[in-house]
């Protein structure tokens, strides 16, 4: 299903007819969102086999393009991924990038297989502040809503 | 040893390792969930063949895209290169105007202590 998305995501970029140099930002930050949608989704257990929450869009407008994602996360999830952006949002792109550097020195895989750089790479790629939300579902899940842009 | 020949597909890039030649390829894009599985055989192959390298060895590297998960990896298979005693060059390509491929291989040459050379080309296929 990955492979599909990636593969309309990419027909559409190519149809939009963007500058190539946005088009490839907005085609990394889309790999890397979707990645992190698979990787840390945490669904309601009452859902039914191959139903999900998960939303992915990509938006393009006369400014640039657009990327939000939304899906269900623990609460206990909810404060390292808000520490994280908001340190990400104050730095600036040099900051970014000696971050990148020493995590990918010093970063390991995590159990997901994820290297730890997600974030910073849509940072960097974008160099715009990220937005994002967390809304209450119940007692123990919260939707995360992220949205960033490219131009 | 035998020569490693892998073709591209969506999410992985190709690659052909050849002994005799000294010379490595990979070429394409490299966005798989599970990159470790992708290049673990690569970086193995590395470890054996700094066991008896030739007197020069040559990694082309050209990759339209790559995902976080390979970055880690890539570092690796270079870090494997870097042991080799021999004479080692990377020549790490770009597409014009892709200054985030062109950062991307000065992160890793700032990194590793082999010289990467950065050669710009026309956008790929």
């Amino acid at each position: 299903m990955l492979n599909a998305l990636l593969e309309i995501a990419e027909q559409k970029l190519h149809v939009i007819g963007c500058e190539t140099k946005t088009r490839k930002k907005a085609f990394n930050i889309l790999v890397e969102c979707l990645q992190n949608l698979f990787k840390h989704s945490n669904e309601h257990p009452n859902l039914q086999e191959g139903e999900s929450t998960d939303i992915i869009m990509m938006l393009a407008g006369d400014d640039g393009i657009r990327i939000a994602t939304g899906n269900t996360i623990d609460k206990s999830q909810m404060r390292p991924l808000q520490e994280r952006l908001e340190h990400l949002n104050k730095q600036g792109t040099e900051v970014i990038r000696k971050q990148y550097q020493e995590r990918l020195v010093d970063g390991k895989f995590s159990e997901e297989g994820g290297a730890g750089l997600g974030f910073i790479d849509i940072a960097r790629k974008s160099g715009k502040q990220m937005e994002y939300c967390f809304s209450p579902l119940d007692d123990e899940r919260l939707f995360f809503t992220f949205n960033v842009k490219v131009s | 040893m035998e020569d490693i020949r892998i073709e591209g597909t969506p999410k992985t890039p190709s690659v052909v390792f050849d002994t005799k030649g000294g010379s490595l390829e990979i070429k394409g894009r490299s966005i798989p969930e599970n990159s470790i599985e992708f290049y673990k055989p690569l970086i193995d192959w590395i470890e054996s063949y700094s066991q008896a390298p030739q007197t020069k060895t040559i990694l082309n590297i050209q990759l339209e895209y790559f995902n976080t998960s390979s970055s880690k990896c890539i570092l690796d298979l270079f870090k494997k290169l870097e042991a080799i005693n021999n004479e080692i060059t990377i020549n790490w390509y770009y597409e014009e105007d892709d200054e985030d491929m062109l950062e991307a291989g000065e992160d890793y040459d700032a990194i590793i202590n082999i010289p990467f050379k950065m050669i710009e080309i026309e956008e790929m296929g």
